[in-house]
């Protein structure tokens, strides 16, 4: 259970996120929608404890996010990639930071389709197989929570089609967050692409495989 | 201790195919040393030195302290980037949500700045004794000792400052405004050994000098492992 209770931020004089008091189940996918600065972002950083909140706690099992880091994976607007490193070397590295076994590298980069590309810096990735990568980054240490930041942003039909293999284990409390409410919220499943919101359901077996998102919380701006 | 490791080879071998630290730092410090030599007579190292006179400044000395200048400022640009490296894309934020003990992760990031530094000092401090006409059988061995000692310190109070940086506004301004005044006790006590060493002196005689370098290393390691987790942190 991820819990907040009257969290804020605020930067200077700026409101990022209102006072917000709500609750993530636990083994739960939840999408959080809203436009632009309505502070999703701030939410899911503040959850996984890369900012402090102004006012108010957030709990992840009754604890701060940072006495349970390493249950946590994050997928923010940064890929958290070195680009003078292969992909490989990317992956590797992440393990021993997470104590996951080297191998557990290989196997998410064959998982996020990314076999062939093992050996090519990170620098000289599209910005789709890097966002391929960075989704195995965030999953290299199989996290109890999983926080996504836009996870679509860059990936083609194909990547978003893997994008709920790479993510999805049973008792895994995901959130997400995009700006986009029908992208997220459409069928009450989040939609990996805009392709596939035009695919009529039988010609896109792929869709039946997502997470249900159980919850789809929308977020309004705050007022400065 | 893996993790540690794992942060240097990463840094150190992101450096060797990206060469965006250690060539700037090299070119950086030659630059200072070659500009300096023009002041002094060519071989003016080699004349023998002069006995004392009150007021009067061998070459071997102005050298000396020219050496550490050039050393601190390149430092001080390339520990700047190093951090730059790490806030760049916001990795410092990921490397702090890892379990990774803020000690380890100072401790890999102070390596990292300690192979930059000894990078430059194996084109340095040839290029310097050459420049200078110094005698390298009255440098050495003792001047290793000198390099490693004022290294430690300087790479361990780098990566503090330069991480601590990280967060301002003006973050290339800050760094040398924090770094310069702390560093400069160690500067001078390398100088000070650099300057005997070169003036033929013993270095016995002066170890007091090498003993609050050690002190300085002492602190600078030890500050760094207590406040790099508060200086990570937001």
């Amino acid at each position: 259970m991820i819990r907040a209770a009257a969290l804020s931020k605020r930067f200077g004089t700026n409101w990022a996120l209102r006072p917000l008091t709500l609750e993530f189940a636990t083994g739960e996918t939840t999408i959080l929608v809203g436009p632009n600065g309505s502070g999703k972002t701030t939410l899911l950083k503040l959850i996984a404890g890369i900012l402090r909140p102004t006012a108010g706690s957030i709990l992840i099992e009754e604890m701060p996010p940072r006495a349970i880091k390493g249950r946590i994976g994050y997928l923010g607007h940064d890929q958290f990639l070195y680009p003078f490193l292969t992909s490989i070397e990317n992956l590797r590295f992440w393990c021993t930071m997470y104590d996951a076994p080297a191998s557990r590298g290989d196997r998410i980069l064959e998982q996020v389709g990314m076999t062939h590309r093992k050996d090519a810096l990170a620098q000289s990735l599209s910005r789709g197989e890097a966002q391929r990568l960075a989704l195995g980054r965030a999953v290299i240490h199989d996290p109890d929570f999983l926080l996504l930041d836009e996870p679509f942003t860059g990936l083609d039909v194909a990547g978003a089609e893997i994008v709920p293999e790479i993510i999805g284990r049973p008792g895994r409390t995901i959130v997400m967050a995009s700006h986009d409410r029908g992208r997220a919220g459409a069928r009450g499943v989040a939609a990996p692409s805009p392709y596939d919101l035009a695919a009529p359901e039988a010609a896109n077996p792929r869709s039946q495989v997502w997470p249900m998102a159980e919850t789809v919380f929308e977020m309004d701006p705050p007022r400065n | 201790m893996k993790k540690a490791f794992a942060i240097a080879v990463k840094d150190l071998r992101s450096e060797a195919r990206g060469k965006e630290i250690a060539p700037a730092m090299v070119l950086f410090a030659l630059a200072l040393v070659f500009i300096a030599t023009f002041a002094v007579p060519p071989g003016s190292g080699r004349a023998p030195v002069p006995p004392p006179v009150a007021g009067a400044v061998a070459v071997r000395e102005v050298a000396a302290v020219l050496l550490w200048l050039a050393v601190l400022f390149a430092a001080i640009t390339g520990f700047g980037r190093s951090a730059s490296a790490e806030q760049d894309g916001s990795r410092m934020d990921a490397l702090a949500l890892a379990p990774v003990d803020p000690m380890s992760l100072f401790a890999g990031k102070a390596a990292a700045n300690l192979g930059f530094l000894a990078v430059l000092q194996v084109f340095l401090v040839p290029v310097w004794i050459l420049f200078f006409g110094l005698p390298s059988r009255a440098l050495f061995p003792e001047m290793f000792a000198v390099l490693v000692a004022a290294d430690v310190g300087l790479a361990a109070a780098g990566t503090l400052f330069g991480a601590a940086s990280q967060y301002a506004r003006s973050r290339h301004l800050i760094m040398p405004l924090l770094a310069f005044p702390a560093l400069l006790p160690l500067v001078l006590s390398a100088a000070r050994l650099t300057s005997t060493l070169a003036l033929g002196g013993s270095f016995v005689s002066e170890v007091r000098w090498f003993v609050l370098l050690i002190v300085f290393d002492v602190v600078f390691v030890t500050l760094g492992a207590v406040l790099f987790q508060f200086v990570i942190e937001e």
